[in-house]
């Protein structure tokens, strides 16, 4: 692996120096998680499972819905601007997808607090939002009215939270890593892969060579 | 105007498109606003630079979005076919750990 420039196979450009984080216990950022997501948005594909969608930018999505939803909370007009403005195009085409049916499931990252992140699933056959919070904590009461304002908005249909699986965090820094993998083991069916929370570390250097195969996988 | 005529004016009309200046809107998490006048053959990173100056933080630390997609050095309003008073996302990087 290089020293410097970017990691490839990614949709975005990112420095290499980010690799770095996955080698010790740091906490992990956007760019380092939105890789993650996209190594399980591979694995989708590679497996021909194309009713799952795994949100790009994942993790800037809740932040451009959360807007939406303290917007029309606060303006009249703020709903026909969410209705029509481009800028909130990729929020209703997410769920409008989901409604027609074009996808099941729709899975992202939140980022609370600027210091913990979970993970959504949204299953659109269900109704149901599946919440994982590797501290074990209720769903945010504010992601919690969003996530239900928007569904409702979208499919006319009340949708009812479930915990999503994810294995409890044991130390103060594998919160981003324990909410991929339950993503990961939710979409996939694969609950072997669900991490050891004794062996966090040992999941972040298995990380590490999977964003670096992929790395290489473009190189060649 | 005769035929030909018409026909002679119209590759200037679509060049003077090409490189007219469009407002485009740059928006943060917050919903605080920047607008700014670019011509459409400029590239986006131009703008960036200028916004991240404007608010008084590193370019680097900011992520900028179009129509859900991150913006890369190379885009230009021409190329992600933007449209004059088109939104711009601006987000920040998030960390999490939690202690």
């Amino acid at each position: 692996v290089p020293w410097s420039g970017y990691i490839n196979g990614f949709p975005i450009h990112v420095d290499i120096s980010y690799l770095g984080g996955f080698l010790g216990p740091r906490w992990l950022s956007t760019e380092q998680l939105n890789m993650v997501m996209h190594l399980i948005h591979l694995e989708l594909v590679k497996k021909g499972c194309n009713d799952v969608k795994i949100i790009k930018e994942t993790t800037m999505f809740h932040q451009k819905l959360l807007e939406a939803y303290h917007a029309q909370r606060t303006s009249i007009d703020a709903l026909d601007t969410y209705t029509n403005a481009n800028h909130y195009r990729w929020i209703r085409d997410s769920c409008q997808a989901l409604q027609t049916g074009q996808y099941e499931q729709l899975a992202f990252l939140v980022n609370l607090n600027d210091n913990h992140w979970v993970s959504v699933v949204i299953n659109g056959h269900t109704d149901t939002i599946f919440y994982g919070d590797s501290l074990g904590s209720d769903v945010d009461p504010t992601l919690r009215d969003a996530l239900r304002w928007w569904t409702h908005l979208h499919t006319g249909r009340d949708f009812v939270f479930e915990e999503l699986p994810i294995t409890r965090q044991t130390d103060g820094h594998s919160c981003g890593l324990m909410a991929c993998n339950a993503i990961e083991a939710w979409v996939l069916h694969k609950p072997a892969i669900y991490i050891d929370p004794d062996c966090a570390l040992e999941e972040r250097l298995r990380m590490f060579v999977r964003i670096v195969q992929r790395h290489f996988e473009e190189v060649r | 105007m005769s035929e030909e005529d018409q026909h002679s004016t119209q590759p200037e009309i679509k060049d003077e498109d090409a490189n007219a200046p469009i407002n485009v809107k740059v928006v943060s998490s917050t919903g605080d606003e920047v607008f700014f006048k670019i011509k459409r053959s400029t590239k986006l990173s131009k703008l960036q630079g200028a916004y991240a100056a404007k608010v008084g933080k590193d370019v680097g630390s900011i992520r900028f979005l179009y129509d859900g997609s991150r913006i890369s050095e190379t885009d230009t309003p021409a190329s992600l076919d933007m449209e004059d008073n088109d939104t711009i996302d601006v987000m920040v990087e998030q960390v999490g750990g939690c202690h």
